[in-house]
C-alpha cells in the first residue's frame, strides 16, 4: 500500500515536471523565435517548412538595421533620457519623501495627497494638455519634454517616504547634536540607509523609461531626439517588403539591454515590481 | 501628559529638535521641487483638459472658440465613440478576465511543493515579457501573426486550415490585441498572487490535510477565499492598466480594421493629432478621467477591505 | 565643565502644557540624575537642554549664557540615546568621527582623540565594524565613545542602560561613575529607575507631572523626603503611610526597613499578625496586618507566617506629612498625639 503510494507520487512528480518544462518552453518560445528570426536570411524567414534555426548566423541583419534607421542616435537618445530621469529624479523625490516622513508642517497632508494623485493619474490622461504646454514653451522635440514629466516620480516618493518613516528619529537627533546640517543629514545619514529603495526605484524607472513608446511618440517627431522604441516602429514601417529578419534584429537591440538587466538582477527586479503592485 | 503629547505629535512624523518655524520652512523647501513638478504635470493638465474640452478649434489655433458642451454632445452622438467605449470595455473584460484566471491557476501550480527548482525557473521566464517594451512585444506578435509567413499561419496551413489574417479581420483583431496583452502581463500578476499565496500560513494547509480534504476542495474552500482580497485588488489594478492601452493598438492595428480595435486613449490621440480636434479629444479625456476616478475609488474600497482581512 | 540653569521654562504642544514654570540649577561638574515615572517630563527637560525640543517660554542658560536660540549642534552637548541611535551605514570609526568632522577638527587631532577614547571604552579592535555586527554592550560603548570624543561641556544620557541585560547594566553603572570622575564634565542623566538614580547621582532631581518634586543628594532624598511622593518613590517596598488616624489629616510615614520586629522604647508599638513572608536572602519582607491597614516590614529577623507580635517604630524614624502631602516638622506636641493614638511610650 505504502510503496504503491510512493510510485504514484513519483509518477505525479514526473508528470508535473514534464508539464512545467513544457510550460517554460511555450512561454519562452516567442523570445526564441525573435532571436532565431533575427539571424535568418530573408529567404529563410519565408521558407516552408519553417526554419527553426538559421543555417548560418546572419550578423549582417544588424548592419542592415543601422543602414535603414539611425540606430546610434536613437540609442544615444534613449540612454540620455533614461539616465537623466534616473539620476535627476533623486534630487526631486528624496527631499520630498524625507520632508513627508520627518518634517512637520501644515500643508503636509495636501502634499501627500498630491503625490497620491500623481500615482493615480496616468500619463495617458494628461498627455494632451502637457503637449500644449510644451508646445507653448517650445519644448516639443527636446530632451526636456521626455525627462521633466518623469523626475517627480510619485511612486518613488511614496516608497521612499515609507522607508524614511522607519528610520528612528533619534538617529536624526544624534546627527543634529553632531552639528550636521539638514542637507548633510539627508545625504550622509538618511540616503545610505534607504539604499535598497533607491536602487529599486532607479531600476523601475530605468525600465519603464527605456520601454516608453507612448510619451516619445507624443513629444517628438524629429530623429535628433527620438528614442529607440520609436526607432523600432519606424524600422517596421519603413519595411514595405517586411524584411522580418531585419525588424527582429532591430527589435533585439531594444530587448537585449532589458534582458541583460533582468539576468543580472532578476530577483531584485521581481521584488521591485511586487512592491509596486501591492504597496 | 505625555499621553496627550504622543497623540498630538506622533514621534515618527517629526524631526524634533529645531526651531519650529525653521522646521516648517525646511519641510516646504524640500518638498517644493516635487510639488511644482507634480502640479505642472498632474493637476494643471486636468484642469486645462476640463477647460479645453469646452472649446473648439485646432491644435494650433490661437484663439479657440468657446463651444460649451458641444464637444461632449458630439461624442455622445458619435457612433464611432460608442464603438470605442465598447471596444475598451471588451478589451478590458477579455484581458483582465483571462489574465486573472490564468494567473491564479499558474500561481497555485507554481506554488506547489513539487519540483521547486522548476517553479523558480518558470517564474523567472513567465515574468520576462513584463519588462520588455510593448513595442517589441507587439512587433514580435505582428511577425508571429503575419498573414503570409507568420508562424501561426504556417502551422495552420500545415494542419490543413486556410491561412487567416488575425489582425486584419474585425472579428479577431481586438481579441488578438488582448491576447498579446495577456501574454505580456501574465507573469506580473502571477507574481502578485504568488506573494499572496506565500502569506497563507502552512498550518492552515496542514489542518486541511488532517481533515483529509481533497485538493480541489482545498483550493476552492481555503486557498481562493484567502487570496480573494488580493485577487480583487490586483483585478482593479489590471482594469486601470487596460484602460490605458495604446502601444499595442498603435503598433499592431492602428485602431482598425474598421475601428474594431480603436480604444479610448488611441481615440483621444487620433482625434487630437490626426483629425486636429483637441477640444473633442479633451472631452473624451474627461470621460477617461471619470472612468479612472471610479475605478480608483473601487480600488480604495477594496484596498481598505484587504487591510481588514489581513 | 559647565553649569546649566533653567529659568521659568514652559513647554506646550499647542494647548497641551507639558511643563510649566520649571526652575532647575545643574551644578558644574555634577552627576545630576533626572528621575521620575514615564511621562513626568524628565526626557522633555533633557531634550530642551540639548535643544532637540524648543521651549515655549523661559530661558535656558549654559555657563550663564542664554542658549534658547542656539542650534543643538552648537551647544557643546553630547548625548547618549536609549536606543544608541548609531548611524547604521557607518563603521564604528566613522560614527565616532562624524561629529568631529562637522566641527572641522583637524585630522591628526581627530585620530588622536578617537584613539584615546577607544582605549578608554575598549573599542580599539572594533573600529572597522558596522554597528549591526556588534553586541548590545558594544553598541552602548560606541554611543559613549561618540559622545565622549567631542569633549563636550555637558554629557547627556537618556535611559542609556535600559536596553542592556541586568548584569551588564550593573557593570556599566560602575563604569559611568568612573567615567564621570575621570572626565569631570557635567553629566545629566535621565532614568525612571530609582536604583540607578540613587547609585550614580550626586544630585537627584525627582520629577512628577512636569514639576520638580525634590532636588537633593541621594542620601538626603532617602533620609529627608519632602513629601509622600518622594518618600514612596525611593526605597522598596514603599514607605508605609498611615492615614486617617491623626488630626488635621496628618499622615504618618515610616520605611519598611525601620520597622523593628519587637517592641521599642522610644517609639510606638503596634499589634500585628504576619500575613505574608518574602524571603530575599539576607532580608525578609513581611506584610503585617494591623488595625491601621497593611504595613510592610523589611528585616533580617526570621519569623513564620501567622505569628502574632507587636512591632515597633522609633520616633526618630518617622515622617509626618500634612494634608497637602508635604512634610511637616515633628514637634513635641505631635509626638504626644502619636503616642496617644498608636499607644507608644512617651
Amino acid at each position: 500500500m505504502y510503496s504503491q503510494n510512493k510510485t504514484l507520487e513519483k509518477v505525479k512528480t514526473f508528470a508535473d515536471a514534464f508539464f512545467k518544462i513544457l510550460f517554460i518552453l511555450v512561454i519562452a518560445f516567442p523570445f526564441f523565435w525573435m532571436i532565431s528570426t533575427a539571424f535568418q536570411t530573408l529567404k529563410e524567414t519565408m521558407r516552408v517548412p519553417l526554419t527553426l534555426w538559421p543555417e548560418k548566423l546572419q550578423w549582417g541583419n544588424f548592419a542592415e538595421v543601422f543602414k535603414t534607421i539611425p540606430v546610434d542616435t536613437y540609442l544615444k537618445n534613449s540612454l540620455i533620457v533614461c539616465t537623466s530621469v534616473v539620476l535627476l529624479q533623486y534630487l526631486i523625490i528624496v527631499p520630498c519623501a524625507y520632508s513627508l516622513a520627518k518634517y512637520d508642517y501644515k500643508a503636509k497632508p495636501l502634499v501627500f495627497g498630491l503625490v497620491l494623485l500623481g500615482q493615480m493619474i496616468p500619463m495617458q490622461l494628461t498627455f494632451l494638455p502637457v503637449y500644449f504646454m510644451f508646445n507653448k514653451a517650445g519644448l516639443i522635440n527636446s530632451y526636456a519634454s521626455l525627462i521633466l514629466p518623469f523626475i517627480s516620480n510619485p511612486f518613488g516618493i511614496f516608497m521612499l517616504r515609507q522607508y524614511f518613516m522607519q528610520v528612528p528619529s533619534e538617529i536624526i537627533e544624534a546627527a543634529r547634536l553632531d552639528n550636521a546640517s539638514d542637507l548633510k543629514i539627508m545625504f550622509k545619514i538618511m540616503m545610505p540607509m534607504v539604499k535598497s529603495a533607491l536602487v529599486t526605484i532607479g531600476l523601475l524607472s530605468f525600465i519603464s523609461n527605456w520601454n516608453n513608446y507612448f510619451w516619445a511618440l507624443i513629444m517628438t517627431n524629429n530623429d535628433l531626439v527620438r528614442t529607440l522604441p520609436i526607432g523600432i516602429t519606424l524600422l517596421k514601417d519603413s519595411e514595405t517588403l517586411a524584411r522580418w529578419n531585419v525588424i527582429m534584429a532591430g527589435n533585439l537591440l531594444l530587448v537585449l539591454p532589458m534582458l541583460g538587466l533582468y539576468i543580472i538582477a532578476s530577483k531584485k527586479i521581481r521584488n521591485a515590481f511586487v512592491y509596486s503592485g501591492i504597496k | 501628559m505625555a499621553k496627550t503629547k504622543a497623540k498630538k505629535k506622533p514621534e515618527i512624523e517629526r524631526v524634533a529638535g529645531r526651531n519650529e518655524k525653521r522646521e516648517k520652512l525646511m519641510g516646504y523647501l524640500m518638498a517644493m521641487p516635487a510639488i511644482v513638478l507634480l502640479f505642472a504635470f498632474t493637476v494643471y493638465p486636468l484642469f486645462y483638459m476640463a477647460y479645453r474640452s469646452l472649446y473648439g478649434g485646432s491644435v494650433i489655433s490661437r484663439n479657440p472658440k468657446f463651444v460649451g458642451f458641444d464637444n461632449y454632445k458630439a461624442l455622445i452622438e458619435s457612433t464611432d465613440f460608442h464603438q470605442v467605449l465598447m471596444n475598451t470595455a471588451v478589451y478590458t473584460a477579455i484581458t483582465v478576465g483571462l489574465t486573472m484566471v490564468l494567473a491564479i491557476v499558474i500561481a497555485v501550480w507554481l506554488n506547489g511543493k513539487r519540483n521547486s527548482k522548476l517553479n523558480g525557473i518558470a517564474q523567472t521566464f513567465i515574468f520576462t515579457p513584463h519588462i520588455i517594451s510593448m513595442v517589441s512585444v507587439s512587433t514580435l506578435f505582428l511577425w508571429l501573426m503575419d498573414s503570409q509567413n507568420g508562424l501561426l499561419n504556417v502551422v495552420l496551413t500545415a494542419l490543413g486550415f486556410e491561412p487567416y489574417s488575425f489582425l486584419a479581420s474585425p472579428e479577431t483583431a481586438l481579441l488578438s490585441v488582448s491576447l498579446v496583452s495577456v501574454w505580456k502581463g501574465l507573469g506580473y500578476y502571477v507574481l502578485l498572487i504568488m506573494a499572496a499565496l506565500q502569506n497563507i500560513p502552512t498550518s492552515v494547509y496542514e489542518a486541511a490535510e488532517m481533515d483529509d480534504t481533497p485538493p480541489l476542495r482545498t483550493f476552492f474552500k481555503i486557498t481562493l477565499p484567502m487570496i480573494s482580497p488580493t485577487i480583487l485588488f490586483t483585478s482593479v489594478v489590471a482594469v486601470i492598466a487596460s484602460f490605458k492601452v495604446f502601444d499595442s493598438v498603435s503598433i499592431m492595428t492602428g485602431g482598425g480594421p474598421v475601428n474594431s480595435t480603436n480604444t479610448l486613449v488611441y481615440y483621444i490621440y487620433d482625434f487630437a493629432y490626426s483629425y486636429g480636434k483637441p477640444g473633442q479629444a479633451c472631452a473624451a479625456g474627461m470621460v477617461l478621467l471619470l472612468f479612472v476616478c471610479v475605478v480608483t475609488y473601487v480600488q480604495f474600497l477594496v484596498g481598505k477591505k484587504r487591510v481588514h482581512y489581513q | 565643565m559647565s553649569s546649566i540653569s533653567l529659568k521659568n521654562v514652559k513647554k506646550a504642544y499647542g494647548d497641551d502644557v507639558v511643563i510649566e514654570n520649571l526652575n532647575l540649577e545643574i551644578k558644574d561638574g555634577s552627576f545630576t540624575v533626572l528621575v521620575g515615572p514615564s511621562g513626568c517630563g524628565k526626557s522633555t527637560t533633557l531634550r530642551m537642554i540639548t535643544g532637540l525640543e524648543t521651549i515655549t517660554d523661559g530661558d535656558i542658560l549654559i555657563d550663564g549664557k542664554r542658549v534658547n536660540d542656539v542650534a543643538p549642534g552648537k551647544r557643546d552637548i553630547s548625548m547618549v540615546f536609549q536606543n544608541y541611535a548609531l548611524y547604521p551605514t557607518m563603521t564604528v570609526k566613522d560614527n565616532i568621527e562624524f561629529g568631529l568632522i562637522n566641527k572641522k577638527i583637524p585630522k591628526e587631532e581627530r585620530e588622536k582623540r578617537i584613539r584615546e577614547v577607544c582605549e578608554i571604552v575598549g573599542l580599539t579592535e572594533y573600529l572597522d565594524r558596522m554597528p549591526a555586527n556588534l553586541s548590545g554592550g558594544q553598541r552602548q560603548r560606541v554611543a559613549l565613545a561618540r559622545a565622549m570624543v567631542k569633549e563636550p561641556k555637558v554629557f547627556m544620557m537618556d535611559e542609556p542602560l535600559s536596553n542592556l541585560d541586568a548584569k551588564l547594566r550593573g557593570a556599566m553603572r560602575v563604569e559611568l561613575i568612573n567615567m564621570h570622575k575621570r572626565m569631570g564634565t557635567t553629566f545629566v542623566y535621565v532614568t525612571h529607575d530609582q536604583v540607578e538614580a540613587m547609585s550614580m547621582a550626586d544630585d537627584i532631581v525627582l520629577m512628577d507631572k512636569g514639576k520638580i518634586i525634590q532636588q537633593s543628594s541621594p542620601a538626603e532624598l532617602y533620609h529627608n523626603p519632602n513629601c509622600i511622593y518622594t518618600a514612596q518613590f525611593v526605597g522598596s517596598p514603599q514607605t508605609n503611610i498611615i492615614d486617617g488616624h491623626l488630626p488635621n489629616e496628618i499622615k504618618l510615614g515610616f520605611r519598611p526597613e525601620k520597622v523593628r520586629m519587637h517592641e521599642v522604647e522610644n517609639g510606638i508599638n503596634i499589634p500585628a499578625k504576619i500575613a505574608t513572608r518574602e524571603m530575599l536572602g539576607a532580608e525578609i519582607i513581611y506584610s503585617l496586618e494591623t488595625a491601621y491597614g497593611t504595613i510592610m516590614a523589611k528585616t533580617d529577623v526570621d519569623m513564620p507566617v501567622d505569628t502574632e507580635l507587636k512591632f515597633g517604630v522609633e520616633y526618630d524614624n518617622m515622617y509626618l506629612f500634612g494634608a497637602d502631602t508635604y512634610r511637616i516638622p515633628f514637634t513635641a506636641e505631635l509626638k504626644d498625639i502619636i503616642a496617644v493614638v498608636f499607644g507608644g511610650n512617651k
